[in-house]
């Protein structure tokens, strides 16, 4: 282990959007911060869908639209129901999310994970690339003081070295290495129980191709989220659009999955070959095919999030919100960071780094900005967006509906709209009662 | 006698597109570093330098106490060295040099400092030339700063234009002796195995000083520790405008020495494609030369002596054996 005395006031696990952003805080209120990553760059392992929404970073990044790389910024956002011969979907398009202060933008994680780190580097932070922590050290009272990383220590010859540190801040991402050595997580069934897996494959295709596919110029994006299209596995499905490649993946519960038949890449092929989506990815070249868990939980679910010596940031701490019509994690993650940095920083300057006292006001900052406003608000969504009932009934029935409504069946003469929705709930087997309770789920949730 | 040890690497772009249709190569910027082969280069100079300080240690230690049995073992020379003349005479105190050396661009210096990291005492960059500058431009640049070390180790070649001929030129320019594409180094003995044409491969004793350029596969770099990384991020990379690299003093040549080289192998004969008329099956007889007359195979049975004999003879029949 390193004999040297403690270089760092804060080690950073993991430079993602929640590590970066944390390391960002406490580089900038002068402590010294160590960002430990384990990939060759900050951004080389990390996959997903594609939308960053990037203005929790104005308070920390002003004009940030100004440098972000990003590919395409979202002026069109669908929201698409699929049975297997069917689909319906809510299309809107909104120029003013086509300039300043934008709305989302999609951007590939290499890129905007480096640049992120990159301005935490400029803050003073020191990146440190191919490195794993492996483990917390703790002292004797149980405080963690430091992490293991696999770096090898010359001096004992050990293939692990230590690095010690005041507080260490775990944003190592979904199933979190270090809160769990930390004793921070539940039980490995508890967590599969809320947990999804993403699969995505990028496509390329010629700029013009995407262009005219989805009806856009220069850097105008399309974001598709999808729901009813995974088989008999719950969960959901999207398509977004980057400068030359598209991103189209699903997203399926880990449970379904499990005791489903179908392998995640033949679901993500049906997804592809629905009559839908097929055209919008014909033709494309696979650059790229991936795979990522997914915190679902949302609010009920969330770990503990500080121990002694120890705060817990972003899909460390299972903080992606998904509640099906939004998908946001990278947001939520740069949110946590930001606050879990300050937190750390405080907390060195009192003298306190426990979790009862020093580390406390974590969870406040939280709860008293987005991240957990937000999760509260949605805390019924995640279990009932993975409902069977949300998953294939309601997809059916919506689509039944709007069939029957847009068939014309002359001689006959057309029928009203709620005949034709008692007619579809009665043959997806829809009880009203449930229909009654989730739509008052819905109103609470989203109202 | 401490060894001064000079290593060339070069930023390259590990991973990369090349476009079937027009050639285009399209680099991934996040991948810059040096090649495999550069990598290999440093480890076998990091472990001749720890092989050339250990036998220092071990002499001073013979010299200080010659009787006391805890020096090196009987018959081993307290004094061998992987670079013949290194090693002897009274053990001086300090320690065997590794400096990297790169022409390249000011992204070079993460690269560098990666280097440093793992054990180099020593960075230098050459500035101030084109990406695309001839081999033996970029070998006189780098001969201005590697001029004076006991021996040089280059990548075999790197992986991105790859042409392997950066060493042989800087042998050149030094007017010293070469050893390319060498697979193993023995650092206590100095002797260097290494790839010829045809798959031979012929073993060299180097003399000093020498340029070696060696293969990435064998060996792969030293894990940095965690402390070296932090201290890296301090050091300085010198940095050496590419047109005041200085003159040279060249020193009397020394090639090295050929120990051994190896019978010559055939190589796995090509067989030609069987017709496209022929149908699946047809071809997969043509290819294997099932079903097809042939001398049968010759069962003997022989006394172990006459049956290796035997096994010699025929292997001398085919050229597997001079
Ligand atoms: C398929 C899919 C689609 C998604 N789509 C979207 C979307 O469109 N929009 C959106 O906002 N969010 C989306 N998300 C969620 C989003 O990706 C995450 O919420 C977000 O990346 C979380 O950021 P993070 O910094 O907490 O963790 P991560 O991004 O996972 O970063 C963790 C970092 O820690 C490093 N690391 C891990 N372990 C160690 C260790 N032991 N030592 C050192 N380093 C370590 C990793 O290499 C990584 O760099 C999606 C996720 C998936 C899987």
């Amino acid at each position: 282990m390193t004999a040297a005395p403690d270089p760092f006031d804060v080690i950073v696990v993991g430079a993602g959007p929640a590590g970066s952003a944390a390391a960002l805080a406490v580089a900038r209120a002068g402590l010294r911060v160590a960002l430990l990553e384990r990939g060759p760059f900050p951004g080389s392992k990390n996959m997903y869908g594609g939308v960053i929404y990037g203005r929790v970073l104005d308070q920390v990044i002003p004009n940030w639209w100004d440098e972000i790389p990003i590919q395409r910024w979202i002026t069109r956002r669908g929201t698409m129901i699929l049975t297997p011969t069917q689909s319906l979907c809510l299309d809107f398009r909104s120029q003013t999310w086509a300039g300043p202060p934008y709305n989302g933008a999609t951007a590939l994680r290499p890129d905007f994970d480096a640049w992120l780190a990159a301005k935490a580097e400029a803050a003073g932070s020191v990146l440190v690339t191919s490195t794993v922590a492996t483990d917390v050290v703790r002292d004797p009272s149980g405080r963690v003081v430091g992490v293991v990383t696999d770096r090898p220590d010359p001096a004992t010859g050990a293939s692990t070295s230590a690095l010690r540190a005041r507080v260490v801040i775990a944003c190592d991402g979904v199933n979190s290495f270090i809160a769990k050595a930390a004793g921070l997580y539940p039980g490995a069934s508890e967590q599969a129980e809320h947990t999804t897996l993403g699969v995505k494959e990028v496509l390329r295709l010629p700029r013009e191709s995407i262009e005219q596919r989805f009806n856009l110029t220069g850097r105008e994006g399309a974001d598709f989220e999808v729901v009813g299209c995974t088989m008999d596995v719950p969960g959901g499905g999207f398509l977004y659009t980057n400068l030359d490649t598209i991103s189209v993946g699903v997203v399926l519960h880990l449970p379904g999955l499990a005791a489903s038949k179908h392998r995640p890449e033949e679901i993500l092929a049906g997804f592809k070959a629905h009559p839908s989506i097929a055209p919008f990815v014909a033709g494309g070249e696979i650059v790229e095919y991936s795979a990522h868990l997914i915190p679902e939980g949302g609010y009920d679910q969330i770990p503990t999030l500080a121990g002694d010596g120890l705060l817990v940031a972003g899909d460390a701490a299972g903080l992606c919100l998904a509640a099906g019509v939004w998908l946001e994690g990278v947001n939520f993650a740069i949110g946590s960071g930001l606050a879990a940095g300050a937190t750390a920083v405080e907390a060195i300057r009192s003298g306190d780094t426990t979790a009862a006292r020093g580390l406390a006001g974590y969870r406040a900052r939280l709860e008293a900005n987005f991240v957990l406003a937000d999760h509260k608000k949605l805390r019924r969504v995640p279990e009932f967006l993975l409902s069977g009932r949300a998953q294939f009934q309601y997809p059916q029935l919506t689509c039944d509906v709007v069939e029957d409504l847009f068939t014309v069946r002359n001689p006959a003469p057309k029928q009203g709209i709620a005949r034709l929705a008692w007619k579809s709930a009665r043959r997806s087997r829809v009880r009203l009662r449930d229909l009654a309770r989730d739509g008052w789920t819905a109103i609470r949730s989203y109202g | 006698m401490s060894v001064a040890l000079a290593v060339c690497w070069k930023l390259v772009a590990r991973r990369f597109e090349v476009d079937a249709l027009t050639g285009t190569v399209t680099v991934d910027r996040h991948s810059l570093g040096p090649s495999p082969a550069d990598e290999a280069a440093l480890e076998w100079a990091l472990r001749i330098a720890d092989a050339a300080d250990a036998a220092d240690a071990a002499d001073r230690a013979h010299r200080v106490a010659p009787s006391d049995g805890v020096g090196p073992a009987d018959g081993v020379s307290p004094s061998v060295s992987p670079v013949e003349g290194a090693g002897r005479g009274v053990a001086p105190l300090e320690r065997s040099t590794v400096t990297v050396v790169c022409v390249g661009p000011a992204a070079a210096d993460a690269m560098l400092r990666e280097a440093l990291a793992s054990g180099a005492s020593a960075a230098v960059r050459i500035d101030g030339l084109p990406d695309d500058a001839p081999s033996p431009v970029v070998a006189h640049q780098l001969a201005g700063v590697v001029d004076g070390s006991h021996l040089v180790v280059c990548g075999n070649a790197s992986l991105d234009r790859g042409s392997a001929s950066v060493p042989a030129f800087l042998a050149a320019e030094l007017g010293v002796g070469q050893a390319l594409g060498v697979v193993t180094i023995d650092v206590t003995t100095g002797v260097v195995e290494r790839r010829l044409d045809g798959g031979r491969r012929e073993r060299l004793r180097l003399g000093s000083p020498v340029v070696i350029s060696v293969e990435g596969g064998p060996v792969r770099l030293r894990r940095a520790s965690l402390a070296g990384v932090l201290a890296a991020r301090d050091q300085p990379v010198g940095v050496v405008v590419a047109a005041s690299a200085a003159r040279l003093t060249v020193s009397e040549r020394v090639d090295p020495v050929v120990v051994r080289r190896g019978p010559y192998r055939p190589r796995p004969r090509v067989l030609s494609p069987p017709s496209a008329e022929l149908t699946p099956l047809e071809r997969i007889l043509a290819l294997t030369g099932a079903l097809v007359d042939r001398s049968p195979p010759r069962l003997v049975h022989l006394e172990p002596e006459e049956a290796a004999a035997e096994i010699v003879g025929q292997l001398r029949t085919w050229g597997y054996l001079p």
